[in-house]
């Protein structure tokens, strides 16, 4: 994996707002595979010499294999997995996951977060928040069954990287506790929680290890990890919450059995809907359990007005030898484009703490199906110079 | 001086407030020609003003405002209050020429659901056409005693009270005046009158000046007419405020309530020689979203006079996220460092409601969670800024700008 040894280095957190053809194809019922496969692989060689030509070091397809449906998506991160495995399906009862737990029953998943209770009306009227109502449910043995679009994927990217002459491109790929949180924990064929997560852990492995054994760095998106704090009901304390998020994390972690580890960057995030975001759990809270992850780098949220002072808790949480951080330095959270100055200070800031060897400037979240295309391209485009800008500091 | 901080960081907001639908729907009926009833109008205003400046008191504002409540726009609010004026329905309002230019597709759904799109009364641009004269002494005399009766039940002193009005250069297109510079200090005149009843009343005049950045990136100006327009506004401002006391006057610019890229605004660097010359206390400005956060820098070099305030926005109108209260204690920690922990107040960037609107940029139970986060920062920041000193003698005169970082 590359770090920034000589200058601040760039990247992002993956998706990227969909050429509207592609979109249109996707959303078409009968398109046909041959359709799809060309459109794709004009768009991901596109998609791939525009991050260049911007500055961006290390970067993807776009997540353009992951079918977006219309301009305001965000949850095609977590719906592409479901067209690549067997074993999920609408729930036996036909029913989604409750909205909220009924009083007595042991804890879980369900459809309304804590901070919708708590701003009821501004989630009623304001917040486009993704609907669960549909999230499958476990039904059956958990298989893999995504290789062709898998193998689909890596092909366009790794000609559009050859063609732009790119070192290292990155793919992302659901992670194992966020699986199990995007479909709201309906698990109906599982005995136990652990033989669910293995499950799915033992299916999402043939993608991780394809996407490595492809030469791309493996990122593992698991928004999950932070964020189902706010849909457990009823609420756990801090401690139980951390011995839940641990078992995820060793089921991920056995997932990634045999890849190395500076083949892997791990993304957290939380939620990435405009809302008051109050409930977010402090990363200071949940990261001894995210440097359990055998990942080299870790992809934080950090540009934005409810994260952007934590980079301070790298003073006392120190960085393990060896990893990198990817601050989020611009966000998918506002319309209003980061200042160069801003992204710099921002940079700055990390690199003081924790080494600016140890630091790849990055996005909060995923910009596509976030913010209008023009307005990600614009914020990618003031990451890259506030790049610039704090390398110029840092090394003069 | 109220405005300065002895013991602790005061913190405030910038005026407007999302109003309460009812009274948004008698405002409607008010300023579009339709049937209302005065009366009720008039009961069912100083009520929502009371229960807004309450609720403020009881987030912990310091220096809290009516919400601009009675008012269709914080700038619109104005041609009710001259004569001289002609609408010009015809006329098209330029916003964000260069932005515009830049993003055509974002503006243009944005422009149709927020801003002037969404507002509860039509904006019509006004043409001035005879001699500019005040008349709103009447509408001015029912918001500044709705405002002190409000502050009073809620236990505030009416030097903790402001009332924003508009800048001189707020005010329409002038086809009658000889000249801009005549025109706007012929404003000015007339404005003084406004200002001046505020300041009598016991209250902080807050003169909001949102075209003074405009300037900048105004295309039909070349550089040296850039300055010469800025300095005419500064001029015709200081004129308008003669006679009033400078720690009665909080001076606020901002870049017009756009929750859009905002790429081509004018920097802080570009306006502060001019924003310094106004004759106030305070200078409030924009400095708590992304366009604007580095700007703190500009006080390592830029020395503000002895004995002004500045006003930082620490919260902002463009985004939901409520600021983290330590984002806040840093933000406000930073220009302590810089100025003296004295002469910071707590702000917002601008309003929470550009004009009146139904639905406001930032959900109104929103607002009040960024007030209360505002709170929390500045006590965070209070408690980091005085907690050392606290054994020692209050210092006489207030800490300032490398004095300050050195002691530290």
């Amino acid at each position: 994996m590359q770090r920034s040894t000589n200058r601040i280095l760039t990247t992002h957190a993956g998706s990227l707002p969909r050429p509207d053809a592609l979109r249109e194809a996707w959303s078409r019922p009968g398109v046909s595979d041959a359709e799809i496969d060309s459109l794709l692989k004009r768009a991901v060689a596109d998609i791939v010499k525009e991050q260049r030509d911007i500055g961006l070091d290390i970067p993807n397809d776009g997540e353009f294999g992951k079918p977006m449906r219309a301009a305001a998506d965000l949850a095609a991160w977590g719906t592409y997995i479901f067209g690549r495995l067997s074993g999920f399906g609408p729930s036996p009862s036909g029913a989604a996951a409750p909205d909220r737990a009924r009083p007595g029953q042991p804890m879980r998943i369900v459809g309304e977060r804590w901070e919708q209770r708590e701003f009821a009306d501004f989630y009623a009227h304001d917040a486009a928040i993704p609907s669960t109502a549909s999230r499958p449910a476990c039904i059956a043995p958990i298989a893999y069954s995504g290789e062709a679009a898998l193998r689909r994927d890596l092909a366009a990217l790794k000609a559009a990287a050859t063609t732009s002459g790119i070192e290292e491109a990155f793919v992302t790929s659901i992670a194992v506790g966020s699986l199990e949180m995007f479909c709201r924990g309906q698990n109906a064929h599982y005995a136990r929680a652990e033989d669910f997560l293995e499950g799915i852990g033992k299916a999402l492995a043939v993608e991780y290890r394809a996407i490595v054994e492809a030469g791309f760095l493996l990122q593992l998106d698991d928004p999950g990890l932070p964020d189902t704090w706010d849909m457990l009901d009823p609420h756990p304390t801090l401690e139980e919450y951390k011995r839940y998020a641990m078992l995820r994390i060793e089921a991920l972690n056995q997932a990634l059995t045999g890849i190395p580890q500076d083949r892997v960057r791990y993304h957290i995030c939380w939620g990435s809907w405009h809302g008051p975001h109050t409930a977010d759990l402090p990363l200071k809270d949940i990261v001894d359990v995210m440097l359990r992850v055998k990942a080299q780098a870790y992809s934080v949220e950090a540009g934005n007005a409810r994260h952007e002072h934590e980079y301070k808790i790298w003073s006392s949480t120190p960085l393990p030898p060896g990893k990198l951080l990817i601050p989020g330095v611009v966000s998918h959270a506002t319309n209003v484009v980061e200042h160069p100055e801003l992204v710099a200070d921002r940079l700055v800031n990390f690199a003081r703490i924790v080494g600016r060897e140890n630091v790849i400037a990055g996005t909060d979240c995923g910009l596509g199906g976030r913010v209008h295309p023009q307005i990600a391209a614009a914020k990618l485009r003031a990451l890259c110079e506030g790049a610039r800008l704090a390398t110029h500091q840092l090394w003069r | 001086m109220t405005q300065q901080n002895s013991d602790r960081i005061q913190i405030t907001h910038i005026g407007s407030l999302p109003r309460p639908h009812d009274l948004l729907d008698q405002i409607k009926a008010k300023y579009t020609g339709q049937a209302y009833d005065q009366q009720s109008f008039t009961s069912l205003l100083a009520r929502s003003v009371t229960d807004s400046v309450r609720k403020q008191a009881e987030c912990g504002i310091d220096f809290v405002t009516d919400g601009e409540f009675s008012k269709p726009g914080f700038f619109s609010y104005i041609q009710a209050r001259l004569e001289g004026f002609e609408p010009r329905p015809s006329q098209k309002f330029t916003l964000f020429e260069k932005e515009v230019a830049a993003f055509p597709d974002y503006y243009a759904q944005y422009f149709k659901d927020a801003m002037l799109g969404g507002a509860a009364v039509p904006m019509v641009p006004m043409v001035c056409v005879g001699p500019v004269k005040y008349r709103g002494e009447a509408l001015l005399r029912t918001d500044i005693d709705n405002v002190k009766a409000a502050a009073k039940a809620a236990g505030i002193p009416a030097d903790h009270v402001f009332l924003p009005a508009t800048a001189p250069s707020g005010v329409g297109v002038n086809e009658y005046y000889q000249s801009d510079e005549e025109y706007f200090h012929a404003l000015a005149g007339e404005l003084a009158k406004e200002y001046r009843a505020i300041a009598e009343a016991g209250l902080l005049v807050q003169v909001d000046d949102p075209f003074l950045p405009d300037i900048f990136v105004d295309p039909r100006f070349d550089e040296r007419q850039m300055k010469r327009r800025a300095e005419i506004y500064v001029e015709a401002t200081n004129a308008a405020l003669k006679g009033i006391p400078a720690e009665k006057i909080r001076f606020h610019t901002c870049y017009g309530i756009n929750e859009g890229p905002r790429i081509y605004e004018a920097a802080l660097a570009d306006i502060i020689r001019y924003v310094l010359r106004v004759r106030a206390g305070q200078y409030s400005f924009e400095c708590a979203n992304p366009r604007h956060e580095h700007e703190y820098h500009l006080f390592e070099e830029v020395k503000v006079p002895d004995g002004k305030v500045l006003c930082p926005g620490v919260i902002t109108h463009a985004s939901n996220i409520v600021e983290h209260p330590e984002l806040i204690a840093e933000r406000l920690m930073r220009f302590a460092k810089l100025v003296g922990r004295e002469n910071v107040m707590a702000g917002a960037d601008c309003g929470f409601s550009s004009q009146a609107l139904y639905r406001t940029e930032v959900h109104p139970t929103v607002v009040w969670e960024k007030f209360k986060a505002m709170r929390e920062g500045a006590d965070l920041a209070t408690s980091r800024l005085w907690t050392r000193r606290k054994s020692r003698p209050s210092r006489a005169r207030p800490a300032r700008g490398k004095r300050a970082r050195k002691k530290r």
